[in-house]
């Protein structure tokens, strides 16, 4: 008995042993297709692919902190008022399946989690609030006024703040996770549409889709510091990522289909590397070697390496990719 | 009455603001926006120029709470026989800094002129005269509204690049079928409040209130100057939903906008000019419409 029990260790040792390389040598990114109403799962190191259907419009798309989770804003044709289809859809990385819907408030776009995994905050893009969202119990923990038709949402590195810019009113509200209130709000360029923060949480970045431009922003004062014009001021800039460094800062061109390399170090962009068409979303991998876009227009994923600033690799996805996240 | 009823009757002034308004309404924090529609103002578009200049407003003052400042509006009455001259005195005394017109092309001409001499900002929203671009221009007028100039350019394009036989092109300033650059949301925000799907007039008007905040907002100081300083930067920019960044002319104080031709069922819009061109400048390119440099008074 006692032998037996022994080999079954050992057998789980081992099969953990395995799940754990496999996990390791996989490269997962999750992009969603707004037109599909579906999620592609891609392993960029192989051909392995998988499509999971969600029923709505999925649109903001990100990884939990622990990788376990992926969480996708959904939302439906209903416009002005909180709906079934409105909904944060969690999937679980291992089996594929959407496992719980959260309420979400009305139109989810976008959405932040807390590095602590426990609070999401969407932006309700029809209603001008966003929304904290307990994601042990799914409640919603409170409902803010933001700028008109909100849209981006950042977490500070230590979780205290959470930027949401606003598209119309052209405006970043800070929320004070603490208290889940607005405690300031910052005018933008024209057509505030991401913002990241950098990974000491001294700067965030805004990009400002009609004003060609990257707003550079004070994160301990919630203040604009500079502007880091785009293409002569001609970019769409709408996703951003940061490199876990701070040096490097990826900017999703949109409706000029190319990706700006910023050097952060000397406000000025370094290359631009033209990819499918319409990006919007985009995301490092975990080692921070390769950078994917979701090309709307173009219904792919192109893959680039980030030493050689060139597209390695396009992968089809589905119909109108809007976001695409990695496991950090 | 419902209140596409009342809109229909307030056909146009306004008339003398009850006292505790104007002291209530007075503040370094607070913009207080008129709005006119002219004697001579179409009548068919009475709901869609109040709907447009209230759903403006209303965003206005959900975006004023985060930036501890309101906007507000005198209260409008039935008054159409009065002359919009006189009405501009009447919005005067309230110490609005601003007015938002709709009317024909004589009203506006008047009622420029007066705000102009009066130091209150007059944007036009929905009037296309040539002449007011020109002659009847001041440092205090600006046009949301495209001019005619701009307007038989945009028709001129569509027919020489139309494959098909020239068929009368309707332009449009906007139009429900706009589905991009978050047209469908702006579409979602006018239809519950207005009862009618949005077009031009009520584009123009929701436009007009959104450029004069946003203005207010950034400008040095919060009075009539300092809104027609920043909105006479070169750098300044707005956003109308239309994908591209929007400015007024220098010489003209035209708004640069691209404009819709629209199709004959009524189902599509054809954007002119297009806006596929990275190696065209965002001002350059919305200057290929009508954009005449003549003698003007703006300056």
């Amino acid at each position: 008995m006692r032998m037996r029990t022994l080999l079954a260790q050992i057998l789980a040792l081992a099969t953990f042993a395995n799940e754990e390389a496999g996990a390791q040598k996989r490269n997962l990114i999750f992009v969603s297709n707004e037109a599909s109403k579906s999620i592609t799962v891609l392993d960029t190191r192989s051909t392995w692919r998988q499509t999971i259907p969600v029923g709505s419009r999925p649109r903001g798309i990100a990884v939990s902190p622990d990788g376990k989770l992926v969480y996708v804003a959904l939302s439906d044709e209903v416009p002005l008022k909180e709906s079934a289809g409105d909904r944060i859809a969690v999937i679980d990385v291992a089996s594929g399946r959407v496992i719980r819907q959260h309420s979400s408030g009305s139109d989810p776009e976008q959405f932040g989690v807390t590095p602590d995994g426990r609070i999401l905050y969407a932006s309700n893009e029809d209603a001008g609030t966003a929304s904290a969202i307990d994601l042990r119990t799914g409640k919603v923990l409170a409902t803010v006024v933001v700028g008109i038709e909100p849209e981006g949402v950042a977490i500070s590195p230590d979780g205290r703040w959470a930027y949401v810019t606003a598209e119309t009113s052209n405006s970043v509200s800070v929320i004070d996770t603490r208290t889940n209130k607005v405690v300031s709000s910052f005018l933008v360029d024209v057509r505030p549409r991401a913002a990241v923060f950098s990974p000491d949480g001294r700067r965030a970045y805004v990009s400002a889709e009609l004003g060609g431009s990257i707003n550079v922003v004070d994160a301990t004062q919630h203040r604009v510091l500079s502007t880091i014009q785009l293409e002569r001021g001609e970019g769409k800039p709408v996703g951003v990522a940061i490199s876990s460094d701070g040096r490097w800062l990826y900017v999703a061109n949109g409706r000029t289909s190319n990706v700006s390399v910023i050097d952060l170090r000397r406000s000025a962009v370094a290359a631009t590397i033209p990819v499918g068409r319409r990006p919007w979303g985009i995301a490092l991998s975990r080692d921070g070697r390769e950078l994917y876009t979701a090309n709307g227009l173009s219904n792919d994923v192109s893959v680039i390496d980030v030493s050689s600033r060139k597209v390695v690799r396009t992968i089809r996805v589905g119909q109108r990719p809007w976001g695409v996240a990695t496991a950090r | 009455m419902s209140r596409r009823d009342f809109v229909r009757t307030t056909a146009a002034s306004v008339l003398a603001p009850p006292l505790g308004w104007v002291r209530s309404h007075r503040s370094a924090d607070q913009l207080n926006v008129g709005f006119l529609r002219g004697p001579g103002a179409a009548a068919e578009n009475a709901v869609q120029s109040t709907s447009g200049f209230e759903l403006g407003i209303g965003e206005a003052r959900h975006a004023a709470i985060l930036f501890g400042k309101s906007i507000a509006s005198p209260p409008v009455s039935s008054d159409p026989a009065k002359e919009a001259r006189a009405t501009i005195a009447t919005l005067a005394e309230s110490g609005v800094q601003a007015i938002v017109f709709d009317g024909n092309a004589s009203d506006a001409a008047a009622a420029a002129g007066e705000s102009a001499q009066r130091g209150i900002v007059f944007v036009n929203a929905t009037c296309t005269a040539d002449s007011l671009r020109e002659a009847a221009c001041s440092r205090f007028v600006y046009h949301v509204a495209p001019s005619d100039s701009m307007r038989e350019a945009a028709r001129s394009l569509v027919v020489s690049i139309s494959s098909v036989s020239p068929a009368p092109v309707r332009i449009e300033t906007w139009h429900p079928s706009l589905v991009r650059y978050g047209a469908v949301q702006l579409n979602d925000r006018f239809r519950p409040g207005s009862g009618e799907r949005m077009g031009s007039v009520a584009w123009g008007a929701w436009m007009s209130v959104k450029i004069l905040w946003e203005a207010f907002l950034r400008a040095n100081e919060p009075t009539s100057s300092g809104i027609v300083e920043y909105l006479s930067r070169e750098s300044s920019q707005f956003d109308g939903h239309k994908g591209i960044a929007l400015s007024f002319r220098s010489w003209d104080h035209q708004l640069r906008q691209p404009l819709y031709a629209i199709s004959a069922d009524e189902t599509s819009a054809i954007e002119i000019p297009a806006l596929s061109r990275p190696d065209v400048s965002t001002k350059d390119l919305l200057d290929m419409i009508g954009a005449r440099r003549r003698a003007s008074t703006c300056a």
